[in-house]
């Protein structure tokens, strides 16, 4: 579906060029469903901008739905659905209006416009705005309807760049179940862009990690994150004197590393983190410490970021 | 998608989005009518002057006002454009196969069906202040005030299109804006000028298609400044339409 080779987009600035993407090679198949998962900056618009048509690249090619960004961007764009990172609709205008439009922009005569727009609406669940200024909509509803003017011509390959940001936890989830639905039920590659770990780890089937316009990693949240070695235990203690203690048995563990001191604990990574459990609870007994609260975590996409670049994603949000 | 068939799409999206929120054409029109009661009555105190006729100010005046009128409906269209890219729903639209050139088209034709419409309310409603009908002259003068603002749109897209952005339109607008109106000759006759101003007026479109318009509405329809309003608008048009095609496929978002 998408076959990128070197895949490269400088930007001239007065006094600096800025290099926004940097050769990256990418094969996505027909079916898959993929984030691309990178902190601000990383170059994740300006990829999807060259894939869409919308940016010529500096170097490498592109095919895109069976055709040449470059050779045939027309073609392309017949061929794809592409939610922006702004907003598609523009106040003003009726929301059946900016889609039944959109459907004409597409190429669709006026009956099957108006009656894909419906079939949109009712989709989406947006029925009831159908009449409504697309100035008066929540943010959750304009980012629908911008999926919905999307999928106007049933492309068999959308691009979402970050569909969910600025909404509430509640619209996040109801635009991403609509996400996963289009890509279950209708069959439908889909690519998107997030800054958001849990997202890229809910929806993807796979997960390209980019940093500084290159993909640093490239998998399925699992296989990215048992590159991470094991499971983090954070223990708490009742007295935060003892935690220099708590370190000695900690080191006492099999399979413990990466041990860190915490003000009233420690916090360390072991294999299995439900096998090493009954062995620490015991051990932190024997030595005579008393535990407020104990936390095993499976490793996250957060923690994969963090070990490939030393940076965290969550502090640059 | 046929050019035809996308700029009749771009149209139809533009006609109900404005037409929804008319107040600004509707202060269009306001504009030229307030003129008139206005300011043509200390032209026509003047008496004797230049370029002047010595009675019949109204029908000298109305053309002034009606091509002043053209100016504001289409000349700052760019800005709408530089909004919507700004928005997000410009881009929404090059990611669609739609002809590109369409999406300027579309936009233009806007303008110029509203100054169509705004030229009749205009001329109907100055009947009463003693304007004289000539039917053939009126028609030929809406056309080419048609024509003007295709002109004038267009360059106030491709204008939007290039500068990117809202400071440096409104930057641009605020520069030409007065020598523009005031140049053009439809306020006061240009004959009036010293010759460096005159000179300036001689490259300015709007000068010419007044001077056109004047002939047109006393019914003079063979004297040569109309073919010559006529070619400076669609020489304006004609340039605008390749800056602006040639902006539109290098567009970078
Ligand atoms: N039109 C442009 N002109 C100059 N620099 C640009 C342009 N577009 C993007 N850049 C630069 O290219 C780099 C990558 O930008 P891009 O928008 O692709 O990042 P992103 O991963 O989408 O970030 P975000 O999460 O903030 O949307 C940034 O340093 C940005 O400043
Ligand atoms: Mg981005």
């Amino acid at each position: 579906m998408i076959h990128a080779q070197n895949l490269t987009r400088r930007f001239q600035l007065k006094n600096e060029t800025v290099e926004a993407v940097r050769g990256i090679d990418i094969d996505i198949a027909p079916g898959e469903i993929v984030a691309f998962l990178g902190p601000n900056g990383a170059g994740k618009s300006t990829t999807l901008r060259m894939l869409t048509t919308l940016l010529p690249p500096s170097d490498g090619t592109a095919t895109v739905a069976g055709f040449d960004v470059r050779r045939d961007p027309v073609e392309v764009r017949r061929r794809i659905g592409h939610i922006g990172q702004g907003n598609g609709s523009f106040d003003g205008l009726r929301v059946s209006e900016e889609l039944y439009t959109q459907g004409r922009f597409y190429g669709l005569d006026r009956g099957t416009a108006r009656a894909r727009a419906a079939e949109l609406l009712d989709q989406l669940d947006l029925s009831e705005q159908a009449e409504r200024d697309v100035a008066r909509l929540s943010g959750g509803q304009r980012r629908r309807l911008d999926i919905a003017m999307g999928l106007i011509h049933r492309p068999g390959l959308v691009f979402l760049d970050e569909p969910s940001s600025g909404l509430d936890p509640q619209s996040r989830a109801n635009l991403l179940d609509h996400i996963r639905r289009l890509h279950r039920d209708e069959d439908v590659t889909i690519v998107l862009t997030t800054h958001y770990l849990d997202e890229a780890d809910a929806v993807a089937e796979r997960v390209i990690v980019i940093d500084h316009g290159t993909i640093i990693a490239d998998g399925t949240p699992d296989q990215l994150k048992s590159k991470v070695s094991g499971d983090l235990i954070t223990v708490t203690l009742q007295d935060p004197g003892q935690a220099s203690a708590a370190v000695d048995v900690a080191h006492r563990i099999p399979t413990a590393h990466e041990i860190q001191p915490q003000s009233d604990g420690v916090a360390f990574r072991v294999e299995h983190g439900d096998i090493a459990m009954p062995e620490l609870v015991r051990a932190l007994d024997r030595a005579g410490l008393a535990m407020s609260g104990v936390q095993v975590q499976r490793p996250t996409l957060d923690d994969v970021f963090l070990n490939l670049t030393g940076r965290s994603l969550r502090e640059e949000d | 998608m046929t050019l035809l068939n996308s700029t009749s799409s771009v149209l139809d999206r533009e006609l109900r989005a404005k037409l929804r929120t008319p107040w600004p054409y509707i202060e269009a029109l306001a504009d030229p009518l307030l003129l008139l009661i206005l300011f043509a009555p200390l032209v026509a105190g003047l008496g004797d002057v230049p370029g002047l006729p010595s009675t019949d100010t109204v029908q000298w005046f109305v053309p002034g006002m009606l091509v002043l009128m053209t100016f504001t409906t289409s000349a700052f269209i760019g800005s709408g454009l530089q909004e919507e890219r700004q928005a997000g729903s410009f881009e929404r639209m090059l990611v669609t196969p739609v002809n590109r050139a369409a999406l300027l088209l579309g936009r233009v034709l806007r303008v110029v069906t509203i100054v169509a419409v705004q030229a009749v309310v205009v001329i109907a409603a100055t009947v009463p202040f003693g304007l004289k009908l000539h039917p053939d002259g009126i028609l030929v003068a809406i056309v080419q005030l048609a024509v003007l603002a295709a002109a004038l749109g267009i360059a106030s897209l491709v204008t939007g299109l290039v500068l990117k952005n809202a400071y440096a339109f409104w930057g641009v607008i605020a520069i030409f804006y007065t020598p523009i109106i005031v140049t053009s000759g439809a306020l006061l006759p240009m004959d009036l000028a010293p010759d460096w101003l005159f000179a300036i007026s001689r490259i300015n479109p709007l000068a010419h298609v007044v001077e056109a318009q004047r002939h047109l509405f006393i019914g003079d329809l063979a004297d040569p400044s109309i073919v010559l309003g006529f070619v400076v608008a669609l020489a304006v048009a004609a340039i605008g339409l390749a800056i602006g095609t040639r902006a539109m496929n290098r567009i970078r978002l």
